[in-house]
């Protein structure tokens, strides 16, 4: 594992650059993107369709490497980093919610946040109790041994929000979380993301939706692969 | 994981019983197929196991049990003459034909033995009499499975039958003493059997040696090859020729391979199709389990447990299958062995089954992205 950049930022960014395909084809997504994440903030990371948010946020969460540029991840170079170790940067740290559930359609509610806590070696009986704690967090406690198909789309996204917290990661990442969801869904979600961020963790979403705006404390606008804007809520951000 | 991966299988349970399906249909055509190829071997030469003996001596030239020229009566003294040889047991196989009650006529082979002088009994079991019954003059015992053939009722005993053109009487019955060319065993003591075939006395179609130490069965066999026109071969040796002539030399054994190997191609498919399209459809959260900090091995795993449990649970339905299958080919006087050699052959064909068809889904679950959850 490599050495602590800095135990201030869960994220630090400096000149990242993606590109994808070589040659003729190559094509720019990121280009010198610089971006550093404290604890205790829920940032939202906006822009329009093809400005390179899901790219920049992959590169973050260590699921993709950038072309250039360094990435500190919880106080560790992911850059620098081989496959294995940063998946355990990933496991120890981090707690992700998509778009879509992606449960697996097989195990119930508890099981589906159980089982990645047993993933990231919790004994089974704690993988349990934690699983069930974290599902009544979200309002799901009465629907502990329902199956994903058995539950509507907020509470499956709220079942993916009890597994991506029921870890206690440091770091809470999403990916237009509330894209599927009606309006009183999308609340009831951000809310439950909202309440996790505390002065020692953080919550950094990708969304297209304005009506978030009010859940952030910071806003960072990207447009053509470029940070265009980056502002906090006290300031006048629109 | 293996929670995950197991409850994923039984999840889609109509893929789920095509898997075990195939794996069970797969597996039991490959035991059927292998256990009737080592079952026709045994079968081929059953006679010569059952017989006994260290070393067989026979006429020079002679390839297999069932044609052999019959030896000159006064080679007993010449293959029992060597120092290491205990005991020799002359051994008759003729062919010859039997009138049926209905005026037809049958072929069978005429086997006739002498009894086993260090014990006094004949070398097959009985299902109905007692070996002494056949000491009695032109008493023949036959197989319970030929009386159909033969049109003789289900108790034939004291019956007489015409062999060769001659009058005997069944006074015994063997069981599961069929031959591999289809053409039914009569079982006399050698003199009846002499004087069904119409030979001399002495006269034999094999001697079986019993020697007193086997380590000198070279020797036995290097001084009677001497003999201008006899062949000496161990037991071994001997069954090892017959059967490689029935079996393979007939087409048999690649016919029996190409049916097991097909079985084995077709469960291959199935299961593969099956443990694919499990990781398939389930990509994405594989994918999410990745990016949570899963590693490859984890992700492998997946699809290790489905094929493990497909391998076991399919393989076990698939044995009993081959199992009531055995039963039902008996009825129809097939031999189809479940020795452990067979079953290890099911076994690692399974294994090699599942492996092949697992081999698939795991490399699509190693070339999982993780980012491909943020898409």
């Amino acid at each position: 594992m490599s050495a602590t950049v800095s135990h201030s930022l869960l994220v630090e960014a400096r000149d990242v650059a993606k590109t994808f395909g070589q040659g003729d084809l190559a094509t720019s997504v990121l280009s010198g993107v610089s971006f550093a994440l404290p604890p205790g903030e829920l940032t939202l990371l906006m822009g329009p369709s093809g400005s390179g948010k899901t790219t920049l946020i992959s590169i973050l969460a260590g699921v993709m490497r950038p072309s250039s540029g360094q990435v500190m991840l919880c106080g560790h170079t992911i850059t620098s980093l081989n496959e294995n170790d940063i998946s355990r940067v990933r496991r120890r740290n981090l707690g992700f919610v998509f778009q879509t559930d992606n449960l697996f359609p097989a195990l119930t509610a508890l099981d589906n946040v159980a089982e990645v806590l047993i993933l990231k070696k919790t004994p089974r009986d704690q993988a349990r109790r934690l699983a069930t704690r974290a599902l009544e967090n979200v309002g799901l406690g009465a629907r502990l041994h329902h199956r994903p198909a058995q539950l509507s789309g907020g509470q499956r996204q709220r079942v993916a929000i009890a597994r991506a917290l029921a870890g206690d990661p440091t770091l809470v990442i999403g990916d237009e979380v509330t894209s599927a969801l009606d309006g009183a869904s999308a609340t009831t979600v951000m809310q439950l993301l909202r309440d996790y961020v505390t002065p020692k963790t953080s919550a950094l979403i990708v969304t297209h939706d304005y009506r978030l705006e009010r859940f952030a404390d910071r806003i960072v606008r990207l447009e053509d692969g470029k940070i265009v804007r980056d502002c906090t809520v006290l300031e006048k951000c629109s | 994981m293996i929670s995950i991966a197991l409850r994923s299988l039984f999840h889609e349970r109509g893929k789920f019983i095509a898997a075990l399906a195939g794996v069970a249909f797969a597996t039991s055509l490959v035991l059927a197929q292998t256990g009737l190829f080592v079952g026709f071997r045994q079968m081929a030469t059953a006679v010569i196991s059952r017989v006994g003996g260290d070393v067989w001596v026979m006429s020079k030239g002679t390839k297999l049990l069932d044609f052999s020229d019959p030896l000159s009566a006064g080679i007993r003294s010449t293959v029992a003459a060597h120092n290491c040889v205990e005991n020799a047991r002359g051994l008759i196989f003729g062919w010859t034909s039997i009138r049926t009650p209905s005026g037809g006529s049958e072929n069978c082979q005429v086997i006739g033995f002498e009894p086993n002088n260090r014990l006094g009994e004949m070398p097959w079991s009985l299902a109905s009499g007692l070996p002494s019954d056949l000491h009695a003059p032109m008493r023949v015992a036959i197989d319970a499975g030929e009386l159909r053939r033969f049109e003789l009722p289900d108790s034939p005993v004291g019956r007489g039958i015409q062999i060769g053109g001659r009058d005997a009487y069944i006074a015994a019955l063997t069981q599961g003493m069929r031959s591999f060319t289809v053409v039914p065993y009569v079982f006399a003591e050698a003199a009846t059997a002499q004087r069904i075939l119409g030979w001399g006395n002495d006269q034999m179609s094999y001697w079986a040696l019993d020697l007193k130490n086997r380590a000198c069965a070279t020797d036995v066999i290097s001084s009677i090859d001497r003999h201008p026109d006899l062949q000496a071969v161990t037991n071994d040796q001997f069954r090892k020729m017959t059967a490689d002539y029935w079996v393979v030399g007939s087409g048999a054994g690649a016919t029996l391979a190409f049916s097991a190997l097909l079985g084995l191609v077709v469960g291959t498919f199935i299961v593969g199709q099956t443990l694919y399209s499990t990781t398939e459809n389930h990509i994405r959260e594989l994918a999410t389990l990745k990016a949570i900090g899963a590693s490859n091995m984890e992700l492998v795993r997946f699809v290790a447990w489905q094929a493990g449990f497909l391998a076991v649970i399919g393989g076990a339905i698939g044995l009993l299958l081959a199992m009531t299958m055995r039963s039902g080919l008996a009825m129809i006087g097939l031999t189809m062995s479940l020795s452990a050699s067979v079953l290890t052959v099911g076994t690692a064909s399974v294994a090699f089954m599942c492996a092949v068809a697992g081999y698939v889904s795991m490399r699509k679950v190693l070339n999982v992205e993780a980012s491909k959850v943020f898409v």
